[in-house]
């Protein structure tokens, strides 16, 4: 509700009656303005505040100032050092136009709020910090202050910053550096924000370490508490992103202090993305700070706590052997970060072996550490942040346990992960002997001839190859599908023919049979497909034609790796093919460099069907990295699906931002090859969409969806899977945004579409039409076509979690909440345990079942389930979407009357923001578009919780 | 370059209340500062510097040096300035946000995500203020006008009163009222 003319009029009256007035007289208007209703002490309440304390020069700064001084901090920022010369031109500049733009240059003696400057501690790229003391003459402490440079505060964004001073004032834990004080100063005519932290005289906890000659125990029973600070943040939604030594003091008595917290959390504002370009900026201004680092920093994808657990373990590695776990090729950036992702770190007992011989100390140090320390270290270690330990206590308890001679938790890497990896270190050794095999045939002038031979009988070669591919060309999969009897039947009888044609000579017939083996291969006739290619490459090796045998080979492990679908164990067969692949490759053969760009690839697509997301990302990320230095048609056409596939892992590995770029950029270069790559563009495209829905971004989802389906109806038909894919997008999606029409409409034309699997297509009309009751209120309806869904599904079918998501929400809708954790449950066992899982389903159920719990008034365990998901929904979904679901789960929680202050305070902020989406006119969020679009009696509230 | 003489001449038009002069006004400044802002944000690569002069003075100096304004078109003329200032930041920044919300981009280089960072609360705020600033409109257009001039034209409390033809006391405390009341507007729920 806005304050009305009328409202609006009064308080500018009492602005004057009180900026004129005493004492006394204030009193009487307070108690005036208390009468008139909460809405109108509450807004009058703020007006005072402001001309009480005169925020004068910090309200609404000049727009044009403010807008130079975010330019000039950008570049401060990006520059990875305040700059002199900018500052001082910033000062000429406030003075020449009399703005209220201020030097961030400071000197000793100077007044921040209530500190004195003493000294410079030091600077960087974020602002700089002072050792100062109270002036006040309140308390004698010193302190470190930290003066951020970001000058353009105004009051809104003072507020945000006041917020995150709450969050960092709930760190009271004695391992970190205790937050005293935070405000901003309005001295001297500008704004600097600033914050007062402990300030820790001690050392690097490296260097204590080392001084000390800590043993092993010892020193993992001071690092526990370094964990446990870090584990005590998690638990208040803080990460810190930036754990190295250099942050972790030991002071004179022993105790470690955890330095540095949340400053690029507290510079951030609910911006992700914002702060990993900052961190990156930052690393790139001081590159030391990678060594730290987690892999998924190194790929700016998004962070969870299990990025600050890794970063632990480099410390821990660090101290156990006095080196850190990798060993970079070269002293580049690059070769560094191509080490964390992907050298496997070495045991660090293995480490200090190595390092030391005949030192006793270490030897004796080592044993030690063999066996569960090992794996323990490893363990937090792992390039998958979901193998890491979930939790940074985690970490710690299983130190405890190690220290206390209990069994931990960890489990060193399965037998097949080591088995891979052993084949891995090993390949040149395995390969050797087939080098020898493919050279053999090389030998000579054997291969010449055989040259000669082929190039005669080229023209032919190519007519018989472009009369096979004319007969294909231009039919959709759609159609090959629908006719898959016809083509293969057709491919069959020109077999035939190419089997038994006498006047066909031998080349001729080699590159028809190859045609023929990739056409099988397209339709899914893969025994015959396989068949043909193991031929070639049989003729291929006799002959010794590398060139050939490469290209076969690569195609062989295609079709292996599809045939997988169906038989997984063809993948170890195709893993076969990649070794002599790479034989042939490491032996010399024309076009090598594209050829290892091909092998990449391909080893991505099998560790990728193989389910190992991390291993299949460092393969096709190295052939994303090759094939970009490739300038032509083919190569462009395999870096797009090279980018598809780096997608469809993110997507499955819940790395949504990282999902949406790949397919992004994939569909770009679809997109630039036109027809060639049309199918694969409109796959890519629903991708996509399904990839911003997850992420909360129903309008772009809606949007891009759009624009393709006619297009995909025009060239697959209006019953092909991906078409009906797209329907099926946007009717989910338009329910999502309120848009109950386009929504029925949609789901009509897929139960409606010609085609097989009726009772699917018939139960996603019916599924929507239940949301849409939901939504509209008739929750009772809806409730029985959701549990009538629910029970019609087979277990573990595709989208039975969805509707169980549902159906729980539509429980909870109508107070029948001993149902709803039975329901929840088939969920989760569907989607394993991650606790912090980033699959939307699991965070979903998460909500769900907090709101069970607050509505059974358990309002901790409630808000001990939420706690993760609000991290991960910051960091990875849309903005209106994180803001309905906390607020949403914050409302719950409210409505129970159950809330602690903090809570409270939380959801005030977000159900302003969220009511002031409504007055926004020109409020395009989907947050505004729901509220616009919803029934008439609803809250905000009401809003759906399910995706 | 806008014809001077349209200007000054629609100035005593929009004085004398003669029909669609006050839109004609409009559309002449906003086309000229809209393009010195564009070039601005154009010379220094992309970030928004808009005030190393303040845009308003520049227009105004030039049209000071052609002595196309007399003392008292001046007054008048940030009158109009102010005004059209609130739209071009307000576009400006709905622009922005459009672009940041919109789907697509995926490859954003750093500077823009710096840029975009520090730029991103003041964005909303822009709009936000904007906002309240119409409601405040409504009631208070003194108090309204106030924060046009200072806080969108970026004009000092001494050029807002000689603007207005007030003294500067009761600038500030226009200016101090208008965002007591801007705040209030703004939290109300």
């Amino acid at each position: 509700m806005q304050l009305s003319p009328q409202q609006l009029r009064e308080l500018g009256q009492l602005a004057d009656e009180w900026l004129d007035s005493d004492a006394t007289t204030r009193e009487r208007l307070q108690q005036s303005a208390r009468n008139n209703g909460e809405q109108f002490a509450h807004a009058f309440a703020v007006m005072v505040a402001h001309l009480e304390h005169g925020v004068a020069d910090t309200t609404l700064r000049p727009i044009p100032s403010a807008m130079r001084d975010a330019a000039l901090s950008a570049s401060m920022l990006s520059s990875g050092i305040a700059d002199d010369q900018h500052a001082s031109e910033s000062a000429q500049a406030s003075t020449a136009f009399g703005s209220t733009a201020t030097s961030p240059e400071r000197a000793a003696g100077q007044r921040i709020g209530p500190y004195r400057l003493i000294k410079e501690l030091g600077r960087g790229g974020m602002g700089v910090v002072w050792l100062a003391e109270r002036a006040d003459g309140q308390h004698t402490r010193q302190v470190a202050l930290k003066m951020p440079l970001v000058e353009n505060l105004n009051w809104l964004l003072a507020a945000r910053f006041a917020r995150e001073r709450n969050i960092l004032a709930s760190l009271e834990h004695p391992g970190i550096a205790r937050l005293y004080d935070a405000g901003v100063d309005n001295h001297h005519h500008s704004t600097q924000p600033y914050i007062a932290i402990e300030y820790v005289q001690g050392q690097p906890i490296t260097t204590y370490v080392k001084e000390k000659k800590l043993k092993p125990e010892a020193t993992v029973q001071l690092f526990t508490k370094v964990i446990e600070a870090v584990a005590h943040a998690h638990t208040q939604l803080i990460i810190h992103r930036d754990i190295k030594p250099s942050n972790i003091l030991v002071d004179a008595k022993g105790e470690p202090h955890l330095l540095d917290f949340g400053i690029a959390k507290l510079l951030d504002d609910e911006d992700s993305n914002a702060v990993d370009a900052t961190q990156l900026t930052k690393l790139s201004g001081r590159a030391l700070t990678l060594d730290y680092a987690s892999p998924e920093q190194v790929n700016n994808a998004s962070l969870g706590t299990a990025s600050d657990v890794y970063s632990l373990g480099v410390v821990l590695y660090e101290l156990l052997t006095g080196t850190r776990p990798y060993h970079p090729k070269g002293p580049t950036r690059r070769d560094l970060e191509q080490a964390i992702l992907d050298q496997d770190p070495q045991k660090p007992s293995e480490q200090l072996l190595t390092q030391t011989t005949g030192n006793s100390e270490s030897g004796k140090s080592a044993r030690r550490m063999r066996g569960d320390l090992d794996t323990i270290v490893l363990k937090a270690l792992r390039k998958d942040p979901k193998q890491r330990y979930v939790t940074a206590q985690a970490f710690a308890d299983d130190l405890k346990r190690y220290i206390g001679f209990e069994p931990i938790a960890a489990r060193p890497q399965g037998v097949l992960y080591r088995v891979s990896k052993y084949a891995r270190r090993h390949r040149f050794a395995l390969t050797a002997t087939l080098v020898g095999l493919a050279a053999l045939g090389a030998l000579g002038g054997y291969a010449l001839r055989q040259q000669q031979q082929a190039e005669a009988s080229q023209g032919r070669a190519q007519a018989v190859d472009s009369l096979l591919r004319h007969l294909f060309r231009g039919m959709s999969p759609d159609v090959a599908a629908t006719r898959t009897f016809t083509a293969n039947e057709l491919l069959d009888r020109t077999a035939q023919f190419v089997d038994s044609d006498n006047l066909m000579d031998a080349t001729s017939r080699r590159t028809a049979n190859r045609t023929m083996a990739g056409l099988y291969n397209e339709i899914g006739e893969y025994d015959k497909a396989l068949k043909r290619f193991s031929d070639e490459r049989a003729d291929a090796l006799r002959r010794g034609d590398r060139e050939r045998l490469a290209g076969v080979l690569v195609q062989l492990v295609e079709a292996q790796t599809n045939a997988a679908g169906i038989e997984p164990a063809k993948l170890d067969v195709a893993e076969k093919y990649c070794e002599e692949l790479r034989a042939v490759i490491e032996g010399g053969v024309t076009g090598a460099d594209f050829l290892s760009a091909q092998l990449s690839f391909l080893r991505g697509q099998i560790e990728r069907s193989r389910n190992h997301p991390t291993v299949a990302l460092t393969h096709l990320a190295d052939a994303e990295r090759r094939l970009r230095s490739f300038d032509s048609a083919y190569a462009e056409d395999l870096l797009a699906d090279t980018l598809r596939a780096r997608g469809y892992v993110a997507a499955a590995m819940g790395e949504l931002t990282a999902a949406r770029k790949n397919f992004g950029e994939a569909l770009v270069r679809y997109r630039a090859a036109n027809d060639r790559k049309a199918v694969a563009a409109l796959e890519t495209s629903s991708l996509l969409a399904h990839v911003l829905m997850r992420q909360g971004q129903f309008k772009q989802a809606i949007d891009g969806t759009r624009a393709t389906l006619k297009e995909s109806e025009e060239r697959l038909g209006a019953n092909h899977p991906i078409t009906l894919d797209m329907h099926n997008t946007l009717a989910t999606a338009s329910v999502r945004v309120g848009d109950f029409d386009t929504a029925r409409n949609a789901a009509r034309r897929v139960r409606e579409a010609n085609g097989p699997n009726v009772a699917e297509r018939q139960r996603v009309d019916e599924f929507v039409s239940a949301r849409i009751a939901m939504y509209s209120g008739d929750t009772d309806t809806a409730q029985k076509g959701l549990r009538a869904l629910f029970d019609a599904r087979p277990q573990n079918a595709a989208g039975r979690s969805f509707v169980a998501l549902s159906l729980a929400e539509a429980l909870l809708r109508q107070g029948r909440l001993d149902e709803v954790p039975a329901i929840l449950d088939t969920v989760d066992s569907a989607s394993g345990n991650a606790l912090v899982s980033r699959s939307g389903r699991v965070l979903v159920a998460r909500i769900l079942r907090a709101l069970l719990h607050a509505k059974r008034g358990e309002i901790a365990t409630a808000r001990e389930l939420i706690a993760p998901v609000t991290v991960v929904l910051k960091e990875d979904f849309d903005d209106d979407y994180y803001v309905s679901l906390v607020a949403r789960a914050y409302e719950a929680l409210w409505s129970e009357g159950n809330l602690s202050a903090q809570d409270e305070a939380q959801r005030v902020v977000l159900a302003s923001r969220i009511e002031r989406e409504l007055v926004w006119q020109h409020g395009s969020s989907n947050l505004a578009r729901w509220l616009r679009a919803r029934p008439a009696n609803h809250k905000w509230s009401e809003m759906p919780i399910v995706l | 370059m806008p014809n001077t003489h349209a200007v000054t001449q629609l100035i005593h038009d929009a004085d004398a209340h003669v029909p669609t002069a006050v839109n004609r006004l409009f559309d002449l400044l906003y086309k000229d500062l809209y393009r010195v802002a564009r070039g601005r944000v154009h010379q220094s690569g992309g970030s928004l510097d808009l005030s190393a002069t303040s845009l308003v003075h520049e227009t105004y100096e030039r049209l000071v040096q052609l002595d196309e304004l007399k003392v008292s078109d001046r007054q008048q003329f940030f009158t109009y300035a102010a005004t059209v200032m609130r739209s071009i930041v307000v576009d400006m920044a709905r622009a922005r946000l459009a672009d940041r919300r919109g789907g697509g981009r995926t490859d954003v280089p750093i500077d823009t995500l710096l840029e975009g960072r520090l730029a991103v609360p003041l964005d909303e705020t822009v709009l936000e203020v904007s906002d309240a600033l119409t409601q405040l409109q409504a009631v208070e257009p003194r108090l309204a006008q106030v924060v046009e001039m200072r806080y969108f034209a970026g004009l000092s409390v001494e050029e807002t009163a000689i603007a207005m033809g007030v003294t500067t006391r009761t600038v500030g405390r226009d200016w101090l009222k208008a965002r007591s009341l801007l705040a209030a507007i703004l939290v109300a729920k």
